[in-house]
């Protein structure tokens, strides 16, 4: 189990972390959400054990994080972190082996994930030679050569095209069954939707919203109605509780302010003629992430 | 973590020598070290006008030809050899041979000596100095003094001075040298000389070996930096670990390079010897034309009966220690340097007085045998990041003794290690660090830390 507890950081006088604290256990995925800046990457450096921690503690299987257990952390960093000037197969002996594994090892399961990604003929080419997107699959495939029972994946499907996301996907479900712990950080909130038992999201630092996903949803009290009627959109947006109403094609997503508001419209509703679908649904991830750092922005101001 | 290190260690000297550029380089350096010293021979190869011969043709109307031709023989040879030049009496008329040599646009002279109408002691003979364009300053002067001599000779026997009187008159002024110092050695002014060649044979390779060291540090750390490895690398081995790798494989790497540089002259030395040139032109190439002085086995004895000969080879156990710990010096502070910078324009901004600090021990290496005595080179002899080019050159040439150098090794280490105990803070921090901005705070707070 991964424990973040109670961890604060500081640059010089700049609170970059502030608080945070959660837990991650075998074979959950973790989202760990933010805008630009918010502490996410300082974060990650803290539990792969280059950053001093201010205040706090982060335990690995109950051990603090020092280069004893190092080897047991993979990471895929947001931005390439390859040596264009190395082969593919260089490059994870030179990763693998600080990672604690023999050459021969290394060499048997590159050959093994290149085969899945069907990019074989890559082994001996250099880093710089490939394309971002073949660089990105290289990098994937050496954060989990040793395989690391946990593992940091930041911004994962840059740069990938749909065929490569799903090649991503079935593997991370894979080490997510073989118990690796997984933190996952991404902008794109239907991966995080997809892949994540659990979130923390991150505004400057301090975690403003965190628990299970679902529980996350439930607690959220705004909710969308998606309504096919010949409805009056001045009438509904009159109503008690709707925030807004907009229409894509024939449909309509009402957004309320509280599922309570739900009966009321309904009834209003089905006055109208033509009514074929009234489905009340659980927000977006991303609706929430907007809500949630928007709120936080606001207190600040 | 020893494993490791092991490995990072392994790999960066291998990322350095088993690479194409470094093959083709070594290539190219064992290729222009052996024509260096081997030049003369190439050049000789090639041919050119400098190998024509040169016929000095005499035509003699008064029969001074075989006394000009016994001083020329006596006292001018070495030097109408090195011009490849000729002294023989005119085959031809003389307008034949002016006519030869326009035509042919050559480089052969005519030396016509006439008879004069009205014989005085200071006008023996009229003498034509003719050649196509200039002759050589040195040769027209040496055959000028030549036929001065051959006149002086004319003149004394025109009136009737003995033939054994004259004799007398010409041989030369035996001088004792006699100099007051206690100090001065035997044929010191040769060894300034030598000196000066031995300096630049050890001063260059040196000069050449750090900038290797000082280039490889930086590219190799800021490749890391700069692609995001160092993350990955750290998060694996320590900064320690990282740094001392990167500082032994830089070194490691300078000291074969080193000892390749001394092989390839080995094989330049070996091909000359074993080619006609053999080894005086060697040590012909090194003198320059100074050589004049004396004959190269004079030199060679010199140097070797010298005690510079005997302080070269008593100081090299030394020169070994205190090259290697300058080698270390400049790895630990490039390393620092390079750990703060994040691109490769910074670094070479960063670095530029360090190159500065290296030029000046260059430089200073270069006057040390010219301005022997130096006080201030003295001094700067004992300065770390000087010292390892200064130092041995000192020695060698007798201005600071064995405990000049082991101050200079004392030194040295001092610096290295409060290099290595505070610089490894810096780096610490350094090598994660990706702004330049607030960068001083943070290098100034990891040196609080």
């Amino acid at each position: 189990m991964l424990k973040v507890d109670h961890v604060t950081k500081y640059y010089d006088k700049f609170k970059a972390v502030d608080d945070l604290s959660f837990e991650i256990h075998e074979g959950e995925i973790f989202g760990l959400l933010g805008v630009n800046g918010a502490g996410k990457t300082t974060t990650f450096r803290m539990i792969m054990g280059l950053l001093d921690i201010t205040k706090g503690e982060i335990t690995l299987d109950g051990k603090k994080i020092d280069y004893s257990i190092s080897d047991k952390i993979g990471f895929l960093t947001e931005e390439r972190s390859l040596l264009p000037s190395k082969t593919v197969l260089e490059q994870a002996i030179y990763y693998g082996v600080l990672k604690g594994l023999d050459e021969k090892t290394v060499e048997k399961r590159l050959d093994k994930y290149l085969k899945e990604f069907n990019i074989e003929s890559y082994k001996n080419q250099k880093i710089k030679e490939l394309s971002k997107g073949n660089q990105q699959k290289i990098q994937f495939i050496i954060s989990i050569l040793h395989e690391p029972k946990l593992l940091i994946l930041d911004e994962p499907f840059s740069g990938l095209d749909p065929i490569s996301v799903e090649m991503f996907k079935k593997i991370i479900l894979r080490l997510k069954e073989n118990n690796t712990m997984i933190i996952f950080s991404s902008h794109m909130m239907e991966h995080i939707e997809y892949f994540c038992d659990s979130l923390v999201i991150l505004v400057k630092g301090k975690s403003v919203l965190e628990g299970k996903l679902t529980q996350i949803k439930k607690d959220y009290r705004r909710k969308n109605i998606k309504v096919i009627a010949d409805l009056d959109e001045k009438e509904v947006k009159k109503l008690d509780g709707v925030i807004s109403i907009e229409k894509n094609k024939d449909e309509y997503t009402i957004k309320i302010e509280d599922e309570k508001y739900v009966s009321t419209i309904f009834k209003k509703i089905s006055k109208y003629k033509n009514v074929v679908k009234f489905v009340v649904e659980e927000p977006t991830l991303n609706e929430i992430f907007v809500s949630k750092v928007g709120e936080a922005y606001d207190e600040e101001v | 973590m020893m494993k490791k290190f092991k490995f990072l260690t392994r790999e960066s000297i291998k990322s350095k020598i088993n690479t194409k550029a470094f093959k083709l380089i070594n290539l190219a350096l064992l290729i222009i070290i052996v024509a260096l010293i081997n030049l003369d021979s190439i050049v000789k190869l090639f041919g050119g006008d400098f190998d024509e011969l040169i016929n000095i043709y005499v035509v003699d109307e008064v029969g001074v030809y075989d006394d000009f031709k016994t001083i020329i023989d006596n006292s001018y040879l070495d030097v109408l050899e090195n011009y490849n030049a000729e002294v023989k009496i005119a085959p031809k008329s003389l307008d034949e041979l002016e006519k030869e040599i326009k035509e042919d646009e050559s480089k052969d002279i005519i030396i016509n000596i006439k008879e004069v109408e009205n014989l005085t002691y200071d006008n023996v003979f009229d003498v034509d100095f003719i050649s196509y364009e200039y002759v050589d300053t040195i040769l027209y002067q040496d055959i000028v003094n030549a036929i001065n001599t051959v006149k002086i000779s004319r003149a004394m026997s025109l009136a009737n001075i003995d033939e054994s009187i004259l004799s007398s008159v010409y041989k030369g002024e035996e001088i004792n040298r006699i100099m007051l110092s206690e100090d001065v050695k035997e044929n010191e002014e040769f060894m300034e000389l030598i000196g000066s060649v031995i300096t630049l044979i050890f001063v260059v390779p040196f000069f050449l070996l750090i900038l290797l060291i000082v280039q490889m540090i930086g590219a190799e750390i800021n490749e890391e930096k700069s692609s995001k490895s160092m993350e990955i690398i750290i998060s694996s081995v320590s900064p320690e670990a990282h740094f001392m790798s990167k500082l032994i494989s830089a070194n490691v790497f300078a000291i074969v390079q080193g000892i390749l540089l001394v092989v390839y002259s080995l094989i330049g030395i070996v091909i000359r010897v074993f080619t006609s040139s053999g080894l005086n032109g060697l040590i012909n190439n090194t003198l320059g034309s100074s050589a004049n002085i004396g004959t190269i086995n004079e030199y060679i004895k010199l140097f070797l009966e010298s005690d510079m000969a005997s302080k070269l080879v008593s100081g090299i156990p030394l020169f070994i220690v205190l090259i290697l710990l300058s080698f270390f010096a400049y790895s630990l502070l490039i390393g620092i340097l390079a750990s703060i910078t994040t691109n490769m324009e910074d670094y070479n901004q960063l670095q530029t007085p360090v190159m500065v600090f290296l030029m000046i021990g260059y430089f200073l290496a270069i006057y040390a045998a010219l301005y022997q005595g130096s006080i201030f080179i003295k001094i700067m002899s004992y300065v770390p990041f000087i010292s390892g080019i200064l130092a041995p050159v000192m020695y060698t040439l007798g201005e600071i003794s064995i405990y000049g150098l082991l101050i200079s090794i004392f030194l040295l280490i001092v610096v290295c290690f409060l290099l290595y105990k505070y610089g490894l803070k810096v780096y610490k921090v350094g090598i994660l660090n990706y702004s330049s901005s607030k960068l001083w705070t943070k290098i100034f707070n990891a040196l609080k830390s």
